[in-house]
């Protein structure tokens, strides 16, 4: 990723925001940096708490929508 | 005929309807007598997480599927220990009663089945 990259983990992608998830070890700095997004309805709606990212920013999908707007491009990974 | 069948369920509750539909296939084998066994394995461990709201997704609660399994007598309800430890769910409390098997006694649950199918 580069300086001004930001990453969104939604649908099944939020299960690497579960803290202990030994597959998330990348993870780890972007939530350091402040980078790191995670939709709040997917996340709450597979039953992960809402504390489990820590550093991550809980967004809405009006949030979803800043944020792909705010950037020049989107790239998904499915 | 009475056989032992086993479901292995690897999907995750709502990426897609495959675990809906393996747990419906399981519950209709055991309205039709059969002696059911379900694992969940992999990704499937997913769907006993505790505190699931599907209503967020408009999509039919996983656990409310899950509640329907005793009524039905499916009983032997297992769950993959390495798949819970490489997610670092080894603490969660899973939403039914399920038995955690280790790799050795997923092998004899294998070796007892008459059919094996994994979804």
């Amino acid at each position: 990723m580069g300086e001004t990259d930001e990453l969104l983990l939604l649908a099944n992608g939020v299960y690497g925001a579960l803290v202990d998830a030994k597959i998330n070890i990348p993870l780890e700095q972007l939530r350091d940096s402040g980078k790191l997004y995670v939709l709040k309805d997917d996340l709450l709606a597979r039953g992960i708490p809402a504390s489990a990212p820590p550093q991550a920013t809980l967004i809405s999908y009006e949030g979803f929508v800043d944020l792909v707007v705010k950037h020049q491009n989107t790239y998904n990974w499915v | 005929m009475q056989k032992k069948l086993l479901f292995i369920s690897h999907k995750t509750p709502y990426g897609s309807f495959a675990a809906k539909e393996t747990l419906d296939a399981a519950l209709a084998s055991a309205a039709f007598g059969q002696d059911i066994s379900l694992l969940f394995k992999g990704d499937g461990v997913y769907q006993l997480l505790p505190q699931q709201n599907s209503s967020l997704l408009k999509r039919k609660s996983i656990g409310a599927i899950l509640g329907a399994l005793e009524l039905y007598e499916v009983n032997k309800v297992f769950i993959c220990e390495q798949s819970l430890l490489s997610r670092g769910l080894e603490n969660i409390k899973p939403l039914i009663k399920v038995h955690v098997l280790n790799n050795l006694s997923l092998q004899v649950l294998f070796s007892e089945q008459d059919h094996i199918l994994s979804f």
